[in-house]
């Protein structure tokens, strides 16, 4: 059988030639990648739900987690000055319709989107944290002093943060109580220190007096005093050793929905 | 009624067919992906977890009901098992009865592994975890039932199968695109969809009101329940205030699981072979 040795050889070559131009191919679209187009435009609440079937809280969830790797994948690292605050802005106010109980997203835009030094961009930010931080429910309360910090540093603006820092003093929260520093915060606004100072204060008071925040939420308060604040490990963990000793599932006890605006 | 050798005859098929064991195999590489993506946020990870598994697996398991169904009705006629079963003393309303109840145990059957997988992905809210399994179950029982009537009316595999995903997706939507049918229309041809919207959806199980994951993560106390549009009348508010949210899930199974099987036995029932 001349003839199938023949088909059989050519096949081979045939096969050879296929994986070459494979290679030739291969060698240069490993350096391509997609371009990441920036903050996606935002869908409406309706489509938002209608992407993810009809289920409102897997809409909010595959969101937020869009949110959280937006520009920041396939080992792309977008720097924050790149983002369109604007478009975020809108991101915050879909996914805070979807659920309002939730502090994944107010968590990333305090201490993810919120690091930017553009004042427009950081008013977007304070914007949507002092909109989360007035509800009066569970201890959304620090979304506002998250707002204030921004407002009084990043943005600079005292009014502003004077604003914020009075209506937190004013909070009437319906199942915690408003630890004193909080209340003081106006006081807080108007003595003159630094940023660093005001943080690593706000993120220790938080720690100290702070309920029923995620585990993973204060992994990253610890995380943020050490490696962004310089705050020694040793210290730390004498400020976690201080901390109010709650139940570990604590968090998870049902709270009271926020009112739908 | 119902042939109990029948039913067994067809749950035995179904633990020889590939699809089921590949099904439960999904089930388990779906849950280890969800514990994966719900690891990757930077808090409330098994939140995460718990909304992409059982969001995910939900909709996993319809697809391996309605495969399942589809394809072993087309195939049993394809093989003429179906007149060979006809020819026992077996009436056609038994068959397909006896159909509806294997391929309802088989829903069931894949609701609770579903349900399974979730309840180890984190750790849900116990009493929104017992409605959403309800639902979960009631959801797949109307399924499988919609698939037998796709099968028996549209005559090729992937056709009713198909048929049967394309209702799923519109039952899961409904709740949505009824809303938007209730706001004023913008013209005349915008008016006239909403009408044909309206009338379609008396047909279509309500099932975007069923398995919602915020009730694994906050209760279903406080997901806020089921809410009303501005045209709602007493009858829409008494039907909810008497039956609760579980009543009306139930209810519904119920009425799209009979009205399912009614359609497909009066298509049945008339064919000649």
């Amino acid at each position: 059988m001349p003839g199938a040795s023949d088909t059989k050889s050519q096949l081979n070559i045939l096969l050879v030639a296929a994986l070459a131009l494979n290679l030739a191919f291969w060698a240069g679209s490993r350096f391509i990648y997609a371009k990441w187009e920036g903050v996606p435009p935002v869908p409406t609440h309706d489509g938002a739900v209608m992407m993810a079937l009809g289920d409102p809280q897997f809409a909010y969830r595959l969101g937020a987690i869009t949110l959280q790797n937006l520009g920041d994948s396939g080992g792309r690292v977008t720097p924050i000055r790149n983002y369109d605050y604007t478009g975020l802005g809108a991101w915050f106010k879909l996914l805070d319709d979807l659920d309002p109980a939730s502090d994944h997203v107010p968590m990333l835009a305090a201490y993810y989107f919120g690091a930017t030094r553009v004042p427009a961009d950081v008013a977007v930010v304070v914007d949507y944290l002092s909109h989360v931080g007035v509800r009066p429910v569970g201890s959304k309360w620090r979304w506002l002093v998250q707002a204030v910090f921004l407002a009084r540093h990043r943005l600079g603006d005292l009014h502003l943060a004077l604003d914020l820092a009075y209506k937190l003093s004013k909070m009437q929260l319906v199942d915690d109580v408003l630890p004193g520093w909080a209340r003081q915060m106006p006081a807080f606004v108007l003595k003159e220190q630094g940023d660093r100072e005001d943080a690593r204060k706000i993120i220790i008071e938080l720690l100290l007096t702070g309920r029923a925040f995620h585990p993973n939420e204060i992994n990253y308060m610890k995380s943020y005093l050490s490696e962004e604040l310089g705050v020694p490990p040793a210290e730390v963990d004498k400020i976690m050793s201080q901390r109010h000793v709650e139940d570990a599932d604590e968090y998870r006890r049902p709270r009271p929905a926020p009112e739908p605006e | 009624m119902i042939s109990g050798p029948l039913v067994r005859y067809i749950l035995t098929a179904a633990a020889r067919d590939r699809l089921m064991l590949t099904l439960l195999l999904m089930i388990a590489t779906g849950a280890a992906i969800s514990v994966f993506l719900g690891g990757a946020t930077i808090t409330e990870k098994e939140s995460f977890a718990l909304v992409f598994g059982a969001s995910g697996l939900r909709f996993l398991g319809v697809v391996g009901i309605v495969l399942f169904c589809c394809f072993y009705v087309r195939r049993s006629f394809e093989t003429k098992e179906v007149e060979f079963l006809l020819s026992r003393p077996l009436s056609r309303m038994t068959f397909l009865i006896s159909h509806a109840t294997a391929f309802i145990l088989l829903a069931l059957l894949v609701a609770a592994a579903v349900c399974g997988a979730v309840f180890f992905l984190g750790k849900p809210n116990m009493g929104g975890f017992t409605l959403w399994g309800v639902s979960l179950a009631v959801e797949y029982a109307i399924m499988a039932v919609a698939s037998l009537f796709f099968a028996m009316v549209v005559s090729s595999a992937s056709g009713s199968a198909l048929a049967a995903l394309g209702l799923y997706v519109l039952t899961r939507l409904i709740g949505t695109l009824l809303g938007i049918a209730y706001q004023a229309p913008e013209n005349i041809v915008f008016a006239a969809l909403n009408n044909v919207m309206e009338i379609i959806s008396v047909l279509v199980p309500r099932l975007d009101l069923m398995g919602q994951t915020s009730w694994l993560v906050y209760g279903v106390e406080g997901s806020g329940g089921f809410g009303f549009t501005e045209e709602a009348g007493a009858y829409a508010y008494r039907l909810v205030s008497s039956l609760g949210i579980a009543g009306f899930i139930l209810v519904q199974g119920v009425v799209s699981a009979l009205l399912f099987t009614f359609a497909a036995a009066f298509d049945f029932l008339r064919r000649e072979f």
